[in-house]
């Protein structure tokens, strides 16, 4: 009965008012059943009789009265408007497989992974649902990924989260639990992560369905939260120095992190890996990290190093007794970088309305050339032309059709399709920003002073990296493996002073954008690149295995570099070597339990209600029905007892 | 039922036929059909008595005086109209029960007995009680005055009996016959004082008890709410099968009740249903109970 009252929905429940009316009815029928009220000549010889009763005892409704009763009920429920919805029971699990999930941790006797907890805490939850639950089971990194069919069983649910694999990227997890709560198609949403929830108010949404079983009125998060606090040290940043660009001095720079509450002694080791495979040496380093500190070390390249060879940092805990304690995590000790000669030959193509907007800015970005062209000049180009380049930026102007590759937008025009713009801000202060993304690395930004600032509505397949009060002033996100990202403020000043901030703004942007690899030598693990079409591309992964890139119909070649290591793209005539690493600062923390927001209730006012079985037309026709029965019945003439 | 409806003519021939019987002498005012205690030169002879001077020549018995050589008048017993005072109960209880014709059927009876009065010489006054006393009515061709009088009246009245009783009598000179038309379902002790201001007056009284067939028996269903047509007073009661039994019983205990003070005081009595027609109540009860010959 609770089950079937849940799915019951009124669209105009102020109707229910007028059963209020029952006691008219009820004043009515005592009024009426006075036709037992009856006047004689005289009492003079009734009032001898000796029999009496009170009324309220002879109070004793007869069915008519029921049957009126029921037949203004039934139109009290029917004006309601009542609607059955189809009784669901979806669940849609999103399983945190971010790579801090492989953390290992002790729990009891065995050395675990918390993926492994989680998969059994999953397994477990899914058995104590009710049997006609149905689960929809998603993966969270490196982005939102639906695994196996919608709407499957216990058993299909259970064997697809076993099957599940840990990635090394990081998640998008309230990206993630918001879009599958807004749609409306589940009933509740279960969240299987390392991180703790924290639930907010409940909002409302405007769902709409997909399917045409029927709508939800309230969605509702819930996590399942695993894994303990682990120590773990991380190499978190790779590249070379400004002095490894000049011909002599190069150097190899590494940032190294300690998530822990106690200090550590690390040991970071120095290689070069020749394309013959020959792997060189080139210096270990002891460094002292305090609790929660990320420091840099470098070397020195020797002049005679393979300018082809690329680069492997390794980090582990000089106390050899606590290497396992005392760093959960084994995926992120080890970092790669690519040729120096990596980011050459790439362009960036700058549209801007304004002529010379290039300053400098992107000048300091190294090997990094800048082409300048104006809107006009960009609508003419194809898109071979423009796959050309590592990244476009657009200038207080925006495309008309998506670009074949990563784009920034600098200041766009409102009504650009891809970051709409929400409104102007005057004088805006910094109000937060997304820590962990790596476009605010190093960035100082309660420096950054946004002024005059654009503010964008964030779509849903993009994040707010940096929010002002009115809103997001700069936001990014990956689409058809192609990254995005725009700012609200201005990034090429030609006529005020240009702050260091700025600049390294623009530079984690570009940074980001190319998956570091153009400007660094090295991208992130669970990033994509797009390869040239018309050629056969083979791929040799890290862990040996070869195989050959397929591109989807209709869709250019690309392939994802799921984990960290050393890549070599191959087609006829030319090659690559991608260095790929898991630079995911807040993956690595495992000291530190991350937490991801998302309201406890999303409800959904207005959904379309495909496959809703609409209530009031059987309530009316019983109603009817009710009252010609007891027409019927009134007809009926009354037997005399007497 | 229309006032005219059973006022055939037809039927009122058979009503001049009729007469209202008195038991004993009862003065009236006019010469009539009814035989006087007092002497006069009406129509019937009397007895005979010496001749005194201013009598008149044509009452001396000649016959007498060839006999007797003396002179002797013939003495006639005066005929006179007969005072007839119709009573009427208007009351709210006549008009119940609903549609059995209780009130209509007093009415009928009064109208008839008014007739049989006037097309007999006689006088007749109708107290309508809880509304009028008409004027006293004389002559047959006072009938249509009469049929006026009850043409419009409806059972709505609610009165003091006694206080109507002393009304309706106050204005009546003479004695005589009294029709007193109701339900009688009074309290015993009022229609008995009521009755006895009527026989204060001397008249001589013929109570017409008229009774619906809903109340001769029970028709009433269980668990109901009654209501005095009268007073208004409400009654819940709750009847089975010997209701009906222990209802007869107090009904007739009532009327025995009536028809026993009746009969201490030599009123006549006759109980009525509004479920018999005018003509055979007029035609048939009537003169076997004695009240029209």
């Amino acid at each position: 009965m609770l089950s079937l009252l849940s799915t019951l929905q009124l669209s105009a429940p102020w109707f229910l008012a007028f059963g209020l009316l029952t006691p008219l009815l009820i004043y009515a029928f005592l009024k009426r059943s006075d036709v037992r009220k009856r006047t004689v000549s005289s009492l003079v010889v009734l009032r001898t009789l000796t029999k009496r009763e009170t009324v309220r005892q002879r109070f004793k409704p007869p069915l008519r009265f029921f049957l009126e009763l029921l037949a203004l009920l039934a139109v009290c429920l029917a004006g309601a408007l009542p609607t059955l919805l189809d009784e669901r029971n979806t669940v849609a699990i999103v399983f945190d497989n971010s790579l801090s999930m492989r953390a290992l941790q002790v729990n009891g006797t065995k050395l675990e992974s918390r993926f492994e907890e989680a998969q059994a805490a999953a397994k477990k939850w899914i058995d104590e649902q009710r049997s006609d639950a149905s689960f929809t089971v998603f993966a969270s990194a490196p982005k939102l990924i639906r695994l196996g069919e919608e709407g499957v069983g216990k058993s299909d649910a259970r064997r697809m989260i076993g099957e599940m694999k840990a990635s090394w990227t990081s998640d998008t997890l309230d990206s993630s639990v918001e879009e599958l709560s807004a749609n409306g198609s589940y009933d509740r949403v279960l969240v299987v992560t390392d991180k703790t929830f924290e639930a907010s108010e409940a909002k409302a949404s405007e769902g709409l369905f997909r399917d045409d079983r029927g709508g939800m009125k309230t969605t509702r998060i819930s996590a399942l939260s695993v894994g303990k606090p682990k120590p773990n040290v991380a190499v978190s940043r790779l590249s070379f120095s400004a002095s490894s660009l000049a011909d002599s001095g190069p150097r190899l720079r590494a940032a190294i992190s300690l998530s822990s509450a106690t200090g550590e002694e690390v040991v970071v080791s120095f290689s070069a890996v020749s394309p013959d495979g020959g792997d060189r040496s080139l210096g270990h380093q002891t460094l002292r990290l305090n609790p929660e500190q990320t420091r840099e070390t470098e070397v020195e390249l020797p002049a005679d190093v393979d300018p082809a060879a690329v680069f492997r940092v390794s980090v582990s805990l000089a106390d050899e007794q606590r290497r396992v304690d005392g760093n959960a995590l084994l995926e992120d000790d080890t970092a790669w970088l690519g040729p120096r000669a990596a980011g050459s030959g790439k362009q960036l193509l700058l549209v801007s309305p304004r002529a010379g907007s290039a300053g400098s800015v992107f000048g300091s970005a190294p090997s990094l050339g800048v082409v300048e062209i104006t809107p006009e000049q960009y609508a003419a180009m194809g898109e071979r032309e423009l796959s050309g380049y590592s990244t476009i930026v657009f200038h207080r102007s925006a495309p008309s059709r998506v670009p074949p590759v990563p784009t920034l937008l600098v200041l766009p025009p409102e009504g650009n399709p891809f970051f709409p713009v929400r409104s102007e801000a005057s004088a805006s202060r910094v109000t937060s920003w997304s820590p962990e993304h790596p476009i605010t690395s190093y960035l100082k930004v309660p420096l950054l002073d946004p002024g005059n600032a654009e503010v964008f509505d964030v779509p849903l397949w993009a994040q707010s990296i940096i929010r002002v009060d009115s809103g997001a002033v700069v936001v990014a996100g990956e689409s058809h493996g192609i990254r995005f990202a725009a700012v609200g403020i201005e990034l090429l000043p030609f006529e005020g002073t240009k702050t260091p901030v700025l600049s390294v703004l623009t530079l984690n942007l570009l940074s980001w954008l190319s998956g570091g690899s153009e400007l660094t030598g090295s991208t992130l693990a669970g990033s994509a690149l797009k390869l040239e079409e018309g050629k056969r591309w083979t791929v040799r992964t890290p862990q040996g295995t070869k195989s050959e890139i397929r591109a989807e119909q209709g869709a250019p070649p690309s392939y994802v570099f799921a984990s960290p290591g050393l890549y070599r793209l191959e087609t006829t005539g030319d090659h690559k070597e991608i260095a790929v690493n898991s630079f995911f600062p807040e993956e690595s923390a495992t000291f530190v339990q991350g937490v991801f927001h998302s309201p406890a209730e999303v409800e959904h006012h207005h959904v379309r209600l495909e496959g809703a079985r609409p209530l009031w037309p059987p309530l009316l026709f019983l109603a009817l029905a009710l009252l010609a029965l007891e027409l019927i019945l009134a007809a009926i003439p009354r037997r005399r007892t007497a | 039922m229309n006032l005219d409806e059973p006022f055939t003519p037809s039927f009122f021939r058979r009503l001049q036929q009729l007469k209202i019987r008195t038991r004993r002498s009862l003065l009236g005012s006019r010469q009539g059909s009814h035989l006087s205690q007092r002497r006069g030169q009406g129509l019937e002879f009397s007895d005979y008595r010496p001749y005194t001077a201013g009598d008149d020549y044509r009452h001396i018995d000649w016959g007498v005086y060839g006999r007797t050589d003396r002179i002797y008048v013939r003495e006639f017993r005066a005929e006179q109209d007969l005072n007839v005072l119709v009573l009427l109960d208007t009351s709210r209880s006549m008009a119940f029960p609903e549609g059995q014709g209780k009130f209509e059927l007093a009415r009928n009876l009064a109208v008839a007995l008014g007739y049989v009065a006037l097309s007999d010489g006689d006088t007749v006054t109708f107290g309508l009680l809880g509304k009028k006393i008409t004027p006293r009515f004389a002559g047959h061709k006072a009938l249509s005055r009469v049929l006026n009088e009850f043409r419009e009246l409806e059972p709505d009245a609610s009165f003091d009996l006694v206080r109507e009783m002393r009304a309706a009598v106050a204005l009546q000179r003479l004695p005589g016959k009294c029709f007193f038309i109701s339900d009688f379902l009074f309290d015993t002790d009022l229609q008995a004082e009521a009755l006895a201001i009527l026989r204060s007056r001397n008249f001589e009284i013929t109570v017409v008890q008229v009774l619906a067939p809903g109340e001769l028996s029970l028709e009433i269903g269980a668990a109901q709410t009654l209501v005095d047509a009268e007073t208004g007073e409400l009654l819940e009661v709750s009847l089975d099968k010997g209701s009906q039994k222990e209802y007869a019983l107090a009904l007739g205990k009532h009327v025995e009740a009536l028809e026993g003070y009746c009969r201490r005081a030599g009123i006549a009595h006759i109980l009525v249903s509004s479920a018999e027609s005018l003509s055979d109540v007029v035609l048939t009860r009537f003169p076997q109970a004695g009240v029209l010959k």
